[in-house]
């Protein structure tokens, strides 16, 4: 049946009545009377009218139309508490939306190949016995040997891949770029179920030879920036580190190889690693750099592959103890050796170092937010109650003039619907901006570039349903009390019942105690992460930053070999220096400050003790100049000079050690003249003659003075390095004469980097600096927040407490004593809040106390300072209100009631 | 015809019988509102005083739930007017209702003793 209009009902009822009329008449009144009968008869028109309309099936339509226009209405009444309650909503919403999407792609989100859920990840638990010289990985790197052994011998895994990540230069017309390449085995794509997007993707036939695969396949996003999505590059030539390599394939849109936070533009085939980086270590059972990853045949569980793999990792432990380059090693480290377990751990997020390093952050950050969307959602719910009490006695008035109470509850349910619709959309559209601006400040260095600002849905969701929920609830409980008190008590404002009496004002001052509590909270958190990075800066790495340069090289990279590339640096260092800029230029091995080092055990003989370091100590190679460059103070012996130097090779013969190392180690005597051996084997020979003492700086990180050990860079094998320039004007401008004077030496040489050393600490610091900028960012909005409530439940009390006052005044109180009334219950409320939270702030620093330096937890100065900031937050709330309060005129506030 | 008070004389309706009523008057044929408050009037002896504001509103429902439909005629006076008809299954309900009916005032006046007044 199609809908009637309200017009022809209408024409309906008019006929109706005509047609009575007539009757009428024909029964012989007059026309006029028999109008009046058949009104009369009929009853009210109107009424008839309205209850046809009422029974259309849209009404509600019609309804929600009306209801969302009186909503708006109502909220440009009241613009503060409008906004307010917006705010609170927007930065709730927006805020949570954002820091769990970035934290649910760091730390949750699975890779984006098939089936993520059953790939798994190999493990080494235990003891690693590393050769003399190389680098301590972390547990989950193993010998490439061992995972070819378990892909020939074992029957557990259906799949199973290697791969490991370098940083290669791609050689274009005029210059070189440095991009990621993974480097994997011919099952890699296979495995994790990749397809290609053009052309073909690695096979097992791929990786059979060493050095016979020059082939690379490129990601969708490097074919995109690099080739503008030609189909024809297919079959075209890239030269990686002086290598050419065919490209044979375009891997499928979105793929990132296995560490979202280092997206590889290239992958190449594993038996092209040697050909490429300069190193194979294909065979090599003494180092490890392999992630190695696969499947398990179905319906075998991980803990079932643990146990199958055992006997197979006992022979092959057993096995390495046999070879011919087994060093010596003390009895507990071939015991943890020969007690390490293979385990098998979920391969499903991939292997990123960056989620590592961040995963603290973000969780704290994700805290930190939950306890932001707290308080904006008590925050909401008290500003809701507020509204509709405030609106109370207009509700009585309209009840009393025959408002339906329906008709009531329907439109606080459209306002809190229109309010959490208007604020979760602001939410979501803040939700990106502050995830790319939490991104920017990531940066390259901590996965910044790896992460998107794109919402999580689920997320975005939970947010918008949870705030919606409670706006509803907020709003429309409240009305629900309004409308049931009787219109004759609410309209003298007696009604006690409902969320205006006693009762319901303990609620509403209950939700501003908690908001203060958590306020507390972040204020001193922001101020616990504020000090650490203030101190981190303060106490610097122990050397002037001032007008200091680095610039980072990788020649092998450019297609050096070490021979000739140590003449490279050679010459490179030498042009440096007669650059009129620079005072003192120095070459390093490693990057300091970059979080990554080479470290090593060692033994140190003296002629009065033998002492073996209790761990892997970081190292350095250094050339002379270097210490000059940082300033740093020889304090024992001599600095490294021309002598320090062979022609090829590794042949180590001087060793300088820092100030910690003698003051921890050797008892703070001078060890000059003393000889060093790597490792702490009883038999390992110390040969390297201990040369000097420079004074302690901070080479790896900021946080603990490490013992450390230098070595001069010519008496190795040189691939990459960084050179150290001290320059005598503002380093930023001598840039441009490095790069110059790098393109005389060499125009196809890479600067990997160029930055000053004060952006490199800038790079170390990056998560104590999102850590400080967050809280901060987030007390203050705490702050803000709890300020609208304690304004919201203040401004309600001095309403409800204006006879009170008028009473008092009339009896002589001051006006002063009338506001301080109010200040003094807001101070209340505020004291309490802090006394709840002290507790949960002792809590929260230990939570994050491995992320602070140079401040306790328990920090008193920190606590003071938040409770002072709330309590001048307490005042500035409650000033508007109090002098309301204390303005009150006796006579109108007696009689207004 | 002497006047009757409303209030006082005539019967009050019983909730739901309006329905019945207008049922039963359309399935002597097709009538407009008027027509039908006019006939419950005239074939209740004047005893029942249909007020005509509730009867648009249960004409309005029983149309929603098909048992009736309308159309736009003239009346016999020339007078434009909407006119309603039983459908089929409006004849349904009517014989139903009516049963129902009786059913309900056998067993009422058996419950008020009535059974051997009648």
């Amino acid at each position: 049946m199609s809908k009637r209009h309200d017009e022809d009902f209408h024409a309906e009822i008019e006929a109706h009545l005509q047609l009575e009329i007539d009757e009428l008449v024909d029964g012989g009144m007059s026309r006029a009377e028999a109008a009046r009968a058949a009104h009369r008869a009929f009853g009210n028109v109107t009424r008839s009218r309205e209850r046809f309309y009422e029974s259309n099936r849209w009404l509600w339509l019609d309804h929600l139309a009306r209801n969302t226009r009186y909503a708006l209405r109502q909220m440009k009444r009241a613009p503060v508490s409008t906004a307010a309650i917006l705010l609170s909503l927007a930065l709730g919403v927006g805020l949570n939306t954002s820091i769990f999407s970035l934290a649910d792609q760091a730390l949750v989100r699975p890779l984006p190949v098939e089936d993520p859920q059953t790939l798994v990840q190999l493990k080494w638990n235990g003891i690693f016995v590393v050769a003399g010289m190389g680098s301590n990985g972390y547990g989950n790197l193993v010998p490439f040997p061992l995972y070819h052994q378990l892909r020939d011998e074992g029957d557990v895994f259906a799949d199973l891949f290697a791969r490991t990540t370098a940083n290669v230069h791609l050689a274009l017309k005029d210059r070189s770029l440095p991009v990621n390449a993974e480097i994997v085995t011919g099952s890699f794509f296979e495995t994790l179920g990749v397809n290609p997007r053009l052309g073909r993707l690695f096979t097992e036939s791929d990786d059979v030879v060493p050095g016979g695969h020059p082939q690379a396949v490129i990601s969708h996003e490097f074919w995109w920036s690099q080739f503008a999505g030609r189909e024809s590059v297919l079959g075209e030539q890239l030269r990686i580190n002086g290598v050419q390599l065919t490209i044979i394939g375009v891997a499928e849109k979105g793929f990132q190889g296995t560490d979202w936070s280092v997206a590889p533009s290239i992958w190449i085939p594993m038996m092209m690693k040697e050909a490429v980086t300069g190193w194979g270590g294909l065979d090599e059972h003494r180092s490890r750099f392999a992630h190695v990853f696969g499947r398990l045949k179905d319906g075998s569980t991980r803990s079932q592959a643990v146990a199958h793999l055992e006997p197979l990792f006992d022979r092959y432990l057993l096995a390495d103890t046999e070879l011919a380059d087994w060093p010596s090693v003390s009895e507990d480290q071939l015991a943890g050796f020969l007690g390490s377990q293979l385990d098998v751990v979920s391969g499903a997020k991939g292997q990123s170092w960056a989620a590592e390093e961040i995963s603290s952050p973000l969780l704290i950050l994700a805290g930190a937010t939950g306890l932001v969307f707290l308080l904006a959602c008590l925050n909401v719910a008290n500003l809701s109650v507020a509204r509709v009490l405030g609106a109370r006695r207009a509700t009585a008035l309209r009840t009393a003039l025959g408002a339906s109470r329906r008709r009531i509850l329907g439109e606080s349910l459209v306002e809190s619907t229109v309010f959490a619709v208007i604020g979760g959309t602001l939410g979501a559209l803040l939700a990106p901006t502050v995830s790319r601006f939490v991104l920017t400040m990531l940066g390259e260095g901590a996965g910044g570039t790896g992460l998107n600002a794109g919402l999580d849905l689920r997320v975005l969701g939970f947010a918008l349903a949870t705030t919606a929920v409670l706006t509803v609830l907020a709003g429309t409980t409240p009305a629900l009390f309004a409308a049931a008190t009787p219109p004759a008590l609410a309209l003298q404002q007696r009604g006690a019942d409902g969320m205006g009496g006693p009762r319901g004002a303990a609620v509403r001052k209950a939700f501003v105690v908690a908001q203060f509590s958590l306020a507390l909270l972040l204020l001193v958190s922001a101020s616990l992460f504020a000090q650490t990075l203030g101190k981190l800066r303060a106490e610097g790495p122990g050397f002037s930053t001032t007008n200091l340069l680095m610039l980072e090289i990788s020649p092998r990279n450019d297609g050096y070999d070490a021979g000739n590339a140590k003449t490279l640096v050679r010459r490179l260092q030498e042009r440096l220096e007669a650059l009129p800029e620079t005072a003192e230029v120095g070459v390093a091995a490693h990057s300091m400050l970059s979080g990554g080092s080479w470290n090593n055990p060692v033994t140190v003989v003296t002629d009065q003790m033998r002492v073996a370091t209790d761990r892997s100590l970081p190292m350095n190679a250094i050339t002379p100049g270097f210490f000059e460059a940082l300033g740093a103070k020889i304090l024992m012996g001599r600095s490294f000079d021309e002598t320090d130097s062979v022609d090829e090779g590794w042949d180590l013969r001087s060793v300088i050690l820092n100030k910690e190392f003698v003051d921890r180690y050797l008892e703070g005597k001078d060890p000059v003249g003393g000889r060093l051996a790597f490792g702490t084997a009883p038999d390992a020979l110390p040969e390297i003659e201990v040369i000097g003492v420079v004074e302690s700086f901070q080479d790896t990180g900021l946080r603990e003075p490490e013992p450390q050990i230098y070595f001069s860079l010519w008496e190795r094998r040189v691939g990459s390095g960084t050179i150290y320039l001290r320059t005598t004007t503002d380093s930023e401008y001598t840039m441009n004469s490095v790069r110059t004077a790098m393109s005389e030496v060499d125009p196809t040489l890479t600067a990997v980097s160029l930055r000053t050393v004060d952006d490199q600490l800038d790079r170390l610091l990056v998560t104590e600096r999102v850590l400080s900028t967050l809280a901060s960012a987030f007390a203050v909005l705490a702050t803000v927040l709890a300020m609208i409530g304690l304004y919201g439940v203040l401004s309600f009390s001095a309403e409800r407490r204006r006879n009170e006052i008028g009473i008092r005044m009339a009896l002589g109180a001051s006006r002063w004593s009338a506001g301080s009334l109010l200040v003094r219950e807001a101070a209340a409320l505020a004291v309490l809040g802090l006394v709840i939270a002290l507790p949960a702030v002792w809590g929260v620093g230990q939570l994050v106390e491995n992320q602070l330096f140079g401040v306790q937890p328990t920090d008193l100065a920190s606590i003071l300072a938040a409770a002072a900031i709330l309590f001048a937050a307490v005042l500035a709330a409650s000033a508007y209100p109090a002098r309301k309060l204390s303005r009150v005129k006796p006579l109108e506030a007696l009689r207004a009631d | 015809m002497k006047p009757k008070d409303p209030a006082g004389q005539r019967l009050a309706l019983l909730q739901g019988t309006l329905n019945l009523l207008i049922l039963r008057t359309l399935g002597l044929g097709k009538q407009h509102g008027q027509g039908i408050a006019r006939a419950i009037q005239r074939e209740s002896g004047d005893e029942l005083l249909v007020d005509h504001g509730s009867l648009y509103p249960a004409l309005q429902r029983l149309e929603k739930l098909s048992l009736i439909q309308a159309e736009w005629g003239t009346s016999s006076n020339n007078r434009r007017a909407r006119f309603y008809t039983l459908t089929a299954a409006g004849r349904e309900e009517l014989a139903s209702e009516t049963k129902q009916w009786c059913r309900l005032v056998e067993v009422m006046s058996r419950v008020l003793g009535l059974n051997e007044a009648i």
